[in-house]
């Protein structure tokens, strides 16, 4: 582990001024991520700034049936918060299927949006990786690739984002504010995770010095009614291998709308903007339901070891909305 | 750990280290307190099969309270060890062989845990690489049967009498069962003490 200097935020200006002096600089808040990445060598800070005296560590109702959530909200309390659990329950779902208890203790929300992939290249600084050093190469096509990307994904880089909370976030149409040296603005989370393309190692718009200081959940009021499903090796403590966040409006048999979007398949936490647009209008049937998969599917472009994840995401889709159109009935 | 005095079956038996266990009292090798510690920190070899050609300390050198480099070109030769059964795969230091990844390489000593990990990631190593074969297939017919396996355990057991067994059973399953890999993982941090004064040697292990 290199040295590095550590300095502990008195306010949010300071600590955006400190980070903006070098471009070595980071934020630390929980460290589950970080720490990992200083001990393996991923990541070399020369200083690294502790925002975890800042006051972003609340969750408050919106006047729109929304919410806001400070950036330093730890994981564990977002998962049991009773405005969450009642009004978004598969965000909730979502955190409580991420990490171990003592992780998600540690964890804040903010950091849960910038963690990095899990991708075992990325991870191994004796190996090339482009999204680590950009040009070495990505062995992950040729090699180990069965928890990769098959949307999303570019010549340069096939690697998942692995973050559980992001995935209903992004159905959600959420909301990040971003604190810079020029002052406070408001990113659309489905503007703010980048596709790989040929510059793989910037994971999201944000620049450096930018710092997460809340996300606001718009308020959808059937969203009451939604689920979270992770497909993973192990029941706990693993990553997702297939995920999907999904919430579904229907009115007398016909679907008026549906949020979905799914985890451990794409680069990025990925909506499924074309299975909706299938959705939308339609009969809620299991022919409806496939059709809305394979729309979203058609895209994929799997490899040897990874192509069950486009059987399993198709699968998962049609199984959770007739799951949650079962529950409605009932 | 169990004293065995009288019979045990259905007697109560407490685990001698079992209160220290549980109230997180119970000391970790590691944890013994010396003065005047100093620590290795092991490198570990990042191809899986060739030879280490150089080991550059130059810039490890230069972190403070860096002590010593042991590497195969100066660690002292042990006597071969039967328990590591028929190759040398497990000796550690003693040749410039490469035969797996994450193999110790080297050893740096320094006067912090943190001093030496740093100067460790600062050595700049050369390696003779070969091509490696690690893919075990069940299609596969190149594959050989070691004679003996770690400490001169054999490769396949068998139990009992199947043939007569399958042939007397009232009723026959034919199923194929399988179990994902189970790895055993300590909780203790790979450490060791070792306290060398005058004539003796005592290990915390």
């Amino acid at each position: 582990m290199k040295p590095f200097r550590y300095e502990r935020a008195q306010d949010a200006s300071s600590a955006v001024a400190l980070v903006s002096q070098s471009e070595q600089a980071g934020y630390l808040a929980g460290g589950t991520n970080l720490v990992d990445h200083l001990k393996l060598g991923v990541s070399q800070p020369d200083v690294l700034v502790d925002i975890t005296q800042l006051p972003y560590d609340r969750i408050e109702a919106l006047p729109d049936g929304g919410v806001r959530i400070g950036a330093l909200v730890r994981n564990s309390d977002l998962a049991a918060d009773m405005l969450i659990r009642e009004k978004f329950p598969f965000l909730a779902q979502a955190l409580l299927a991420g990490a171990s208890g003592q992780i998600r203790n540690q964890a804040t929300v903010g950091g849960n949006l910038l963690q990095r992939t899990r991708c075992v290249y990325f991870q191994d600084v004796s190996k090339p990786c482009n999204k680590r050093e950009p040009g070495s190469g990505c062995p992950a096509r040729e090699g180990y690739h069965r928890s990769m990307a098959v949307l999303g994904t570019s010549e340069a880089c096939i690697a998942t984002h692995p973050s559980d909370m992001a995935v209903p976030l992004v159905a959600l149409d959420a909301r990040v504010y971003v604190l810079s040296p020029q002052g406070e603005r408001c990113v659309p989370l489905l503007d703010f995770y980048r596709l790989p393309g040929t510059e793989p190692q910037r994971d999201t718009v944000l620049e450096h010095g930018d710092l997460i200081t809340a996300l606001e959940v718009p308020g959808l009021p059937f969203a009451t009614h939604s689920r979270y499903r992770k497909v993973r090796d192990r029941a706990s403590y693993a990553f997702t291998l297939v995920s999907l966040a999904a919430a579904i409006d229907v009115d007398r048999g016909v679907i008026r709308d549906s949020r979905l979007a799914f985890g451990g398949l794409a680069t990025i936490p990925w909506r499924a903007h074309k299975a909706e647009a299938v959705l939308r209008g339609a009969p809620a049937t299991e022919e409806t339901f496939l059709q809305a998969a394979e729309a979203e599917l058609a895209d994929a472009r799997p490899l040897q070891e990874n192509a069950f994840k486009v059987q399993l995401a198709r699968n998962i889709l049609v199984r959770m909305l007739q799951d949650l159109l079962e529950e409605k009935n009932s | 750990m169990i004293q065995a005095t009288r019979p045990m079956i259905g007697a109560p038996i407490s685990r001698l280290d079992g209160p220290n266990k549980v109230t997180g009292t119970a000391t970790y090798a590691f944890e013994y307190q010396f003065d005047d510690v100093v620590y290795a920190f092991p490198v570990q070899s990042t191809i899986a099969k060739g030879r280490v050609v150089s080991i550059d300390a130059t810039h490890a050198r230069t972190v403070p309270g860096f002590l010593a480099l042991i590497t195969h070109e100066n660690a002292p030769k042990i006597a071969p060890v039967g328990l590591l059964g028929p190759n040398d795969d497990m000796a550690v230091l003693q040749s410039d062989r490469v035969a797996y990844r994450g193999q110790f390489i080297a050893v740096v000593v320094a006067e912090t845990l943190e001093n030496a990990r740093r100067a460790a990631e600062l050595l700049d190593i050369r390696y003779e690489e070969h091509l490696h074969d690690t893919e075990l297939r069940a299609d596969r017919n190149d594959l050989v049967k070691p004679q003996a396996l770690v400490a001169g355990m054999v490769t396949d057991t068998e139990h009992g009498d199947v043939e007569t067994a399958l042939s007397s059973a009232p009723i026959l399953l034919d199923q194929t069962y399988t179990t994902p890999a189970y790895h055993h993982n300590a909780m203790e941090p790979h450490a060791t003490i070792v306290i060398w004064k005058d004539e003796s040697l005592t290990l915390y292990d």
